[in-house]
């Protein structure tokens, strides 16, 4: 078992994986300029390989590089640095207080991998954005969208049927899922848009749909936002109702339309909308007083704060909670951080995490920097110990 | 005997008959008492600050001097403020100004001295505003047509017309009044406001403070010394009764901008390196006495060096009321200052004078980083609501800059190791040992430091948006650095290198550092969209090349190195295997 | 090695289930209102850019708020909505735009070659302007106005054939006074040499007639506005440098009243009042009495529009304002 375990605890082999971390991480960091962070991050860091294009490396307008090489991506090298530094201590494994320092750095180093590995799993982000005097009960992820069938007929609650943008824009012919309401047929997907208004839009465009703001206002096409600069797609759709009869109206659906629009399908009255994914909450984010002091004569900001009040029925719970920068409100299992505002100073965007391994970084940088300390502080000892004499 | 003592004090005398002079105030001919206008406190992109700062910070945006060369005179910047502001008319010209007329703004740019009409015959780069104004049709056109392009797609052409058409801007918005903002709050719920909307509606005249200032101004135009003195005294009494600590810090922020601390040090550390590296010379050619004489010298003058570095860097905390480090020019001179901290420890140990060396070189080269950083305007500016938070500041940016401080030593370190070892026969071997351990030690500190500050940093960001890492590339960067480090250690531990090894692998870390430090700020500006012609990234490539040069250097076969010394530690069979994690 | 690879695959796989359709019950929101426009904060808002684009509003016109993210601005003309747009870049091009109109006035769209005899090109003070006059279900004319900022700007009016016929000279004008200011440089300094007073001081300090009313809203180019009984209006205002020189000044103007230019100042005409040079420019709807007065590093334009049969009766106290504000006389 020793034989073909020592290779794989070797210091050797330690160098070559972090050799090879630092040129994922500086491949992720060039990355980054032509794609937003989230992409990065899913692409390198968070899957087990990741295909590197030369000319990362090199300005494109200086000289054009083909070609790329398959690379060993987060998850791989996480997954078997992990497995080195195991394999390390069971080869030469020393319970000395001389090894102390060291073996806690390294479990830390291990906890570390794990606690990355465990949010980018497990971890949720939402933004809430609240106008002053308004209210929020769900969070919306701005990277993926749903066509949400809403159904009012329940007296005390709406039933909503979501679609994932993922499922409409792959879909072939009609969508007619037992759990939709209705069937629904995606005559054109656009995962970036332009909105075009009445006085902009041609007869032709604003005639492809037969009903809602379609007719009114039309959607085109456009280029995929890349992420950088905190600039997202804006989808849109033509989708066409169907009942059992057929079609009963093609309309157009996209996150530029801030409301529902009102359906009719099967004599049943629906809304529908294109939407940012959201996830309700059972408490109510009211938001009282946005604050965004500037520094005098300047547009840099000064602090921003948002005076909420938190209801929660389900907990009993209404009282009003201060959210500034760098102080977060902390509830059920999320944190709410004051991200960012609407424009005009109207309202807030708060930031919500849910993250159940947000403790584990920091166990792991405890560990290690005590483990650091105590082997690099014996080595001060008798380092100056020995230049003394 | 005596040399022990003579030698350091005249290094010493030597260096303070330099800096007695330069600090000492400068006897001027002009009547009109201009140092006291410069104390004169305004609101400027939401700091308090004095005139004398306004003047300096905007001549050196407008064309990289706090001076001005006319007719063979020198005019100190708060002197063309003072022109600027009160609209004096030129004697020359009565259709215009003094100030329009002075050739303030620097332009270097072949396209855009085309724009303006220059030839490349006449050889002139620095335009008044007048010159300027006179095309100012072509430039907003070209500037239009500039901002319609998203910022950072924009070629150097489109960037340097965006630039000069804000220049204008400002130069018109400060000849305006709109900016700063100059009327202080003299009674409670008032803010700071600009004199130019005050003279528009009418309120100036009835708010004591605009009132004075115009009297100020006035007395100016009319070149009337006693009375602008007068007014200039009397609207420091009024604006000290109401805001004495503002006044105060102005005061002191003017003393500081005269003094130039950072100037002196770098003068100073200089001195240090040359005096160090000649006590180096002389101990090789065995006059010990001579050597270590010399030797103290150079710490003597070092110490004072350090102490006017420290001073600057206490000046700065006390004005900005911030920790040492909030932006890149302040991240430089903290760098060179625990750089120099760290020489001291290490000559302290080691006693060879390469801590002395290592201490006045990097405090020198940083330092002059830290200049050519300062052209872009207040040093002392503000921070936005996110950065803002004290605590984090002086716990996770001091660490991390610490760590960059040990990084660049070590590969300081390791660049004399393979310099030394290759060119001269100078590194015996108990002077190669003791390189190779000042490196070993300062990389150990190096990974501690580095890896606190870039925990510290994930903490910080988990507090503030809830992402402990977030993969952007200043974190990046900065655990690029950690990584490093750790496979410098490992690949000692693991006997894969010697100390050669180390320190090629040492010189590496600067690269590695140089890019965290600089590089990840260069992204987001397009680094894929121009290349060479941005001047800090021609420096970092030339920076990057240089240390790739002595790396090759470096790796040059043992057998060829002068120094034998080396030869003997880095030829030595492997020791057997029996403990193999560490050393 | 081999069970680790297969490990993390397994792992990579779970992690990435896409979403699926599903349904919830969620709290209950409130059905959706008629009224719609485009969307959130996100929705596209025109670039900006330092140069403004001024113009002259004519007499008369006021403008009206609008909530339309599209627009630059809207303007009610006696009853006419003037609306002004602004895009990027050439904006689809003439051809384009105007079959777009003709759409919207329910006339068919006609070729590259059909278009020349329906447009009208002007020279306005900005760049070109091209007005186009369609009559359809409606009448309409429409304006594409291109003053240097790198944008082209639309104008446009729909309404019954006379009304619009009515209002064309003036939005012609109006269309041809777009054009590109730099911020103006200094005002005057507070105080000029010595004990001279500067133009601003004493604008500040200026009396007007009593049938000359100060109009609070001047645009931000202009340093004092007022309205004189008989209708005409009277500006000051105050631009760097030699504000363009007197000559092209001169032929601005003309052009805005729709008079040819001059080559030379003589062809100008116009009285020498002692340190400023007044102009009297006649149009055949509008006229514009104006002089330049020349202090320091800028240029002071006091300027009066209206209709020749407003402006005449106040010729004298013009005289007199300019004279008393810009040339710091004291004329009774």
């Amino acid at each position: 078992m020793t034989k073909w375990l020592k290779p794989i605890a070797s210091l050797r082999f330690t160098v070559v994986l972090l050799s090879l971390s630092m040129v994922l991480v500086l491949a992720g960091t060039l990355a980054q300029v032509n794609h937003g962070v989230w992409t990065v991050v899913d692409d390198y860091f968070r899957s087990p390989l990741v295909y590197i294009k030369f000319q990362l490396f090199f300005p494109s307008t200086i000289q054009k590089i083909p070609g790329g090489i398959l690379f060993p991506g987060g998850l791989t090298l996480g997954l078997l640095l992990m497995i080195n530094l195991l394999a390390a201590h069971l080869v030469r494994f020393r319970f000395t207080w001389k090894r102390a320092g060291s073996l806690i750095t390294h479990f830390g180093v291990i906890v570390l991998i794990i606690g990355e590995f465990v949010t980018g799993v497990a971890a949720k982000e939402g933004k809430m954005a609240i106008f002053e005097g308004g209210s929020s009960n769900f969070t919306e992820d701005n990277r993926s969208v749903e066509l949400a069938i809403i159904d009012p007929s329940p007296t005390d609650h709406d039933r909503v049927t979501v679609i994932p943008g993922s499922k409409l824009a792959g879909a072939r012919g009609a969508l007619t899922d037992p759990r939709l309401p209705f069937g629904i047929r995606v005559e054109q997907w656009m995962p970036n848009s332009q909105i075009l208004g009445p006085m902009q839009a041609t007869p032709d465009q604003l005639a492809r749909a037969t009903d809602g703001l379609g007719t009114q206002m039309a959607a085109t096409p456009a280029p995929q936002a890349t992420g950088v600069d905190n600039k997202n797609d804006l989808p849109a759709a033509y989708v066409t109702l169907l009942d059992d009869s057929g079609p009963v109206g093609t309309y157009l659906a996209t996150v530029w339309f801030t409301q529902p629009q009102t359906v009719t399908v099967g004599g049943k009255q629906y809304y529908l909308q294109l939407r940012f994914t959201r996830s309700y909450k059972p408490y109510t984010i009211h938001l009282i007083d946005f604050k965004h002091d500037k520094f005098v004569g300047t547009e840099m900001a000064r602090n921003y704060s948002s005076l909420v009040r938190l209801e929660d029925p389900s907990r009993n719970v209404d009282r009003q909670v201060l959210i500034y920068m760098n102080h977060p409100l902390r509830y059920a299992g999320e944190t709410f951080y004051q991200a960012s505002f609407m424009e005009g100073d109207t309202g807030t965007v708060l930031q919500v995490v849910r993250n159940p391994g947000w403790m584990l970084p920091y166990v792991s940088c405890t560990l290690v920097t005590v483990g650091m300390l105590m082997h690099f502080g014996l080595r001060l000892t008798t380092f100056v110990r020995r230049q003394n004499r | 005997m005596r040399i022990r003592l003579l030698v350091p004090i005249a290094a010493v005398v030597l260096a303070l008959l330099y800096l007695v002079p330069q600090l000492a105030p400068r006897p001027t001919d002009s009547q009109f008492d201009l140092e006291a206008f410069g104390r004169i406190p305004v609101s400027a992109e939401g700091r308090i600050k004095p005139l004398d700062t306004v003047a300096r910070n905007t001549l050196m945006r407008f064309g990289g001097k706090q001076t001005i060369r006319d007719d063979g005179r020198k005019i100190p910047a708060i002197e063309w403020l003072a022109d600027l502001l009160s609209h004096r008319t030129s004697p020359a010209n009565p259709s215009t100004t003094v100030a329009a007329s002075l050739p303030i703004f620097r332009i270097d740019h072949p396209d855009l001295l085309d724009l303006l009409g220059v030839t490349p015959e006449q050889k002139k780069n620095r335009f008044s505003f007048d010159e300027l104004f006179a095309h100012r049709d072509a430039i907003t056109r070209q500037a239009g047509l500039a901002f319609q392009v998203d910022a950072k797609k924009r070629g150097p052409y489109q960037r340097r017309i965006v630039g000069l058409y804000d220049t204008l801007s400002r130069y018109i918005a400060l000849s305006r009044y709109d900016t700063p903002y100059a009327v202080p709050p003299l009674t409670a719920n008032e803010q700071w406001r600009p004199l130019g909307e005050m003279l528009m509606d009418g309120s100036a005249g009835s708010d004591e403070a605009a009132a004075s200032l115009t009297a100020i101004f006035n007395a100016y135009a009319a070149q009337n010394s006693g009375e602008f003195n007068d007014a200039v005294a009397d609207y420091l009494r009024l604006v000290r009764a109401d805001l004495p600590g503002a006044t105060r810090k102005a005061g002191y922020e003017t003393l500081f901008n005269r003094m130039t601390p950072f100037y002196h040090a770098s003068a100073l550390y200089v001195y240090a390196f040359l005096l160090s590296s000649f006590a180096f010379m002389l101990t090789s050619l065995s006059k010990p006495d001579w050597a270590r004489a010399l030797g103290r010298g150079a710490i003597a003058v070092l110490v004072l060096a350090f102490f006017i570095h420290t001073i600057g860097i206490i000046s700065r905390i006390y004005l900005q009321g911030r920790p040492p480090v909030t932006n890149l020019y302040s991240s430089a001179v903290f760098i060179g200052w625990i750089c120099v901290m760290l020489g001291f420890v290490i000559e302290k140990l080691f006693r060879l004078g390469i801590g002395t060396i290592a201490a006045a070189a990097i405090g020198f080269v940083t330092l002059v980083i830290a200049h050519n950083l300062s052209s872009g305007g207040d040093t002392m500016e503000m921070m936005q609501a996110v950065l803002d938070s004290n605590f984090w500041l002086s716990t996770h940016v001091v660490c991390i800059t610490i760590g960059y401080s040990a990084t660049f030593l070590a590969g300081f370190l390791g660049i004399t190791y393979i310099l030394l070892g290759v060119l001269t026969p100078v590194l015996k071997p108990d002077r190669a040992k003791a390189l190779a351990r000042m490196i070993y030690g300062v990389i150990c500190f190096a990974a501690l430091m580095s890896f606190v500050g870039t925990v510290l940093g994930g903490i910080w960001a988990d507090q503030s948006w809830g992402r402990f890492w977030g993969w952007d590339p200043k974190e990046n960067g900065a655990a690029l650095i950690v990584i490093w480090l750790l496979i410098i250690l490992h690949a000692r531990w693991g006997e894969m290198v010697r100390e050669r090894g180390v320190a090629v692998l040492a010189v590496a870390g600067n690269i590695v550092t140089s890019w965290s430090w600089f590089g990840t700020n260069m992204l987001g500006v397009g680094l894929h969209s121009y290349g060479f012609t941005d001047s800090a990234v021609f420096w970092m490539l030339t920076f990057a090349t240089s240390q790739l040069a002595i790396m090759a250097l470096g790796m040059l076969p043992i057998a060829l190195w002068r120094s034998t010394g080396v030869r003997a530690i880095n030829q030595r069979s492997p020791t057997p295997r029996v403990a193999t994690t560490s050393a | 090695m081999r069970t680790a690879t297969l490990l993390i695959l397994a792992l990579a796989i779970s992690g990435c289930g896409d979403d699926d359709i599903h349904s919830y019950n969620a709290p209950k929101t409130p059905p959706p209102t008629q009224m719609q426009t485009p969307g959130p904060s996100l929705a596209a808002t025109l670039p900006d850019s330092p140069s403004d684009v001024v113009w002259d509003m004519p007499d008369g016109w006021t403008e009206s708020n609008s909530d339309q993210a599209m627009r630059a601005a809207t303007f009610d003309a006696g009853g006419i909505e003037v609306i002004v747009t602004a895009l990027s870049g050439p904006a689809g091009g003439i051809l384009a735009n105007v079959n777009r109109w003709r759409g919207q006035i329910g006339l068919d769209a006609i070729d590259e070659a059909s278009l020349a005899p329906m447009l009208t090109h002007y020279n306005g003070i900005g760049g070109d302007v091209i007005i186009a006059d369609m009559t359809g279900d409606q009448r309409m004319v429409a304006a594409i106005v291109d003053p240097g900022d790198g944008k082209t700007w639309f104008v446009k009016a729909t309404g019954d054939p006379d009304p619009i016929g009515a209002l064309l000279p003036e939005f012609t004008l109006f269309a041809r006074s777009f054009r590109t200011e730099v911020k103006p440089a200094t005002t005057s300094s507070p105080a000029g040499t010595g004990s001279e007073q500067s133009v601003l001081d004493r604008l500040g300090s200026y009396t007007p007639p009593d049938n000359w009313t100060r109009d609070p809203n001047a645009s931000s180019v202009v340093a004092a506005a007022y309205t004189a009984g008989t209708g005409a209006r009277i500006t000051a205002t105050v631009l760097g440098g030699q504000g363009g020189g007197i000559l092209p000044n001169i032929n601005r103007w003309r052009g805005q009243v729709g008079l040819e230019p001059v080559p030379t100042l003589e062809d100008a005409g116009g009285q020498d009042i002692g340190g400023a040079l007044l102009v009297n420019i006649t149009g055949e709807q509008a006229s514009i009495v104006a002089a330049i007065v020349t202090e320091g590093d800028h240029s002071w334009f006091f300027k009066m529009t209206g209709a020749p049969s407003e402006i005449e009766p106040e010729l004298p106290a013009f005289q007199r304002f300019v004279q008393r504000v810009g040339l710091g006389e004291d004329t009774p």
